[in-house]
């Protein structure tokens, strides 16, 4: 009788269907054995094809169930589930079909609306935070912007492409009005969780650009230089009174002493 | 942002609850059904945040609530993983439910996690690994947890049966059982043995909760075997194996699983209405 874990590793390898050694511990009676571990690799492989449909509709629908079915698979083949807890599950999804020439060639920015869906992921999943009051934005007015630093909502992320991905992402969810082009051009916005939803928006380049260097830890002095520098018309003042009134920022900090 | 102060869940009452799922939280939330409590899956909620924990944290004051545990691995030859461990004690630590459970199974080895409930071999070896496994769950939660039977589809050569096995690891780890009886059935078909004789085997007073569920019967086989598929009504012959469970060991927490096909909540409530009735007529008739 092998050891169990001889056993789970030899069961193991029957569910990547990589030998029989599993089968003679198995009793098969009339329905044999292979039938019967057949049932378990269904059952595993269904549950990682629905969970990566779930975190990667957008994904789904452009190319189709069956073809996400073998995207799926193979996916699956090459980066098993590290977790017990099915949400980790799929995170280098966008990595797999960047380097998937069959699923790129069509869709070129297949793995673009790949990562966005997986930021849409970690939104949803994001620690809770309470937005910063206004009776608490007021010291912020007075401060020298280059000692100022923010600290967003941990679900706040940030997404740059050169295709459309959000107009691509609504149209594939609503289906309503003209599909984007890739005309369209890039697209560059902000995720964050906003009650129970995830909601996105497209930002103008100089927001994005002032955004990322607050989070990257850099000042308002330093964010709003970083604006400027790709707008001159940029006004750092309307950024954030924008990411104030989404909720997005719950903490006002001393940039220098978080430096 | 709410977050509940660590106060103990209401007590799970001896009548028959359901398994909360995604499509039924908005009009559990808004209307406050008449059901006896809520079971929910531990690893839905590993999320740090988000709507999820938002919805619980509003149940958990108008009902009793159970955690039931799917993923982690209690039978894997892999050591416990620790994180999963850690998350779990956190979301114990948070919502503080009257109950806590998880399956007498299997789902990784070699890091690698099938996020399924695998068959284990019924071997001393692991009773032993089951036994200190489950001590060790205990102990990072600070609480007792009940451990399920699960459904298979398959046997392994083995040196005691399912039920001296499931009875084994209860008795010797001490911990509760969770006796899901649409399992019993459904083995008691796919392997070739007496649903009753599995009862007698077991410790009943280590019984804290049962489970039903539907499942589907295969055919065109060359044997009978079922798929524990939890996506229909509980089956005449798993009410009458439920009647033969607490006419043996006396009404428990009573839980309907319904995971796949999800019907309109007054179909699940009228399921456990069913159950409950059931446990009524047993009291009426033992008293």
């Amino acid at each position: 009788m092998p050891s169990l874990l001889e056993l789970q590793l030899g069961f193991a390898a029957a569910m990547r269907g990589q030998g029989e050694r599993v089968h003679g511990a198995i009793d098969g009676r009339a329905i044999g054995v292979s039938a019967r571990l057949g049932i378990y690799r269904h059952a595993i492989d269904a549950t990682r094809l629905r969970t990566l449909a779930s975190t990667y509709p957008t994904v789904q629908a452009l190319v189709g169930e069956a073809f996400f079915e073998q995207l799926a698979r193979r996916y699956a083949a090459r980066h098993p589930s590290l977790c017990g807890d099915l949400c980790a599950y799929g995170d280098s999804f966008a990595r797999f079909i960047e380097q998937s020439p069959e699923a790129i060639g069509p869709v070129p920015y297949l793995a673009e609306v790949a990562r966005f869906e997986w930021l849409r992921q970690e939104a949803a999943f994001a620690a809770d935070a309470d937005p910063l009051e206004r009776e608490h934005r007021a010291p912020c007015a007075s401060a020298e912007p280059h000692a100022l630093g923010v600290r967003f909502h941990s679900s706040v992320r940030t997404f740059r492409s050169d295709f459309p991905i959000l107009s691509i992402h609504r149209w594939c969810e609503t289906s309503a009005g003209d599909a984007p082009t890739l005309a369209d051009g890039a697209e560059c916005g902000l995720i964050w969780r906003e009650g129970d939803q995830v909601a996105a928006s497209v930002v103008h380049p100089s927001s994005y650009a002032c955004i990322e260097s607050l989070r990257a830890g850099q000042s308002v002095g330093e964010a709003a230089a970083a604006g400027s520098a790709v707008d001159p018309e940029f006004v750092p003042a309307e950024c954030l009174q924008d990411l104030l009134d989404r909720g997005l920022i719950v903490e006002f900090t001393d940039s220098n002493r978080s430096a | 942002m709410r977050r509940a102060s660590p106060v103990e869940s209401k007590p799970i009452p001896v009548r028959a609850g359901i398994g909360l799922r995604a499509p039924h939280v908005a009009r559990v939330l808004a209307e406050r059904p008449p059901v006896a409590w809520f079971e929910v899956h531990s690893e839905n909620y590993f999320a740090a945040g988000g709507a999820a924990h938002d919805a619980l944290e509003r149940i958990r004051g108008n009902y009793p609530l159970s955690f039931h545990g799917v993923g982690l691995s209690l039978g894997s030859a892999d050591r416990l993983d620790r994180a999963h461990l850690r998350r779990l004690r956190s979301l114990v630590e948070r919502y503080q439910p009257a109950l806590v459970s998880e399956h007498l199974s299997w789902g990784a080895v070699g890091g690698e996690h099938f996020n399924d409930l695998l068959p284990l071999p019924y071997t001393k070896e692991a009773v032993d690994l089951l036994v200190d496994r489950i001590h060790e769950v205990e102990e990072a939660l600070a609480r007792p947890i009940l451990v399920e039977n699960v459904s298979s589809y398959l046997r392994f050569h083995a040196e005691l049966t399912e039920a001296e096995f499931v009875g084994e690891v209860v008795r010797r780890a001490g911990c509760g059982l969770l006796l899901d009886v649409n399992n019993v059935y459904v083995n008691s078909v796919n392997h070739g043995f007496d649903p009753l004789s599995y009862l007698r085997e077991l410790p009943g007073e280590a019984i804290g909760e049962i489970h039903l569920a539907g499942h589907t019967r295969k055919t065109g086989l060359a044997e009978p075997l079922i798929i524990d598929s939890h996506d229909d009504h509980v089956c005449p012959e798993v009410w009458a194996l439920f009647g033969q469970a607490i006419a043996r060991f006396g009404a428990r927490p009573t839980l309907i699983e319904w995971d796949a096909n999800i019907p309109s909540l007054e179909v699940l409530i009228e399921e456990a209405a069913q159950a409950t009735d059931r446990m009524e007529v047993r009291r009426a008739e033992s008293a």
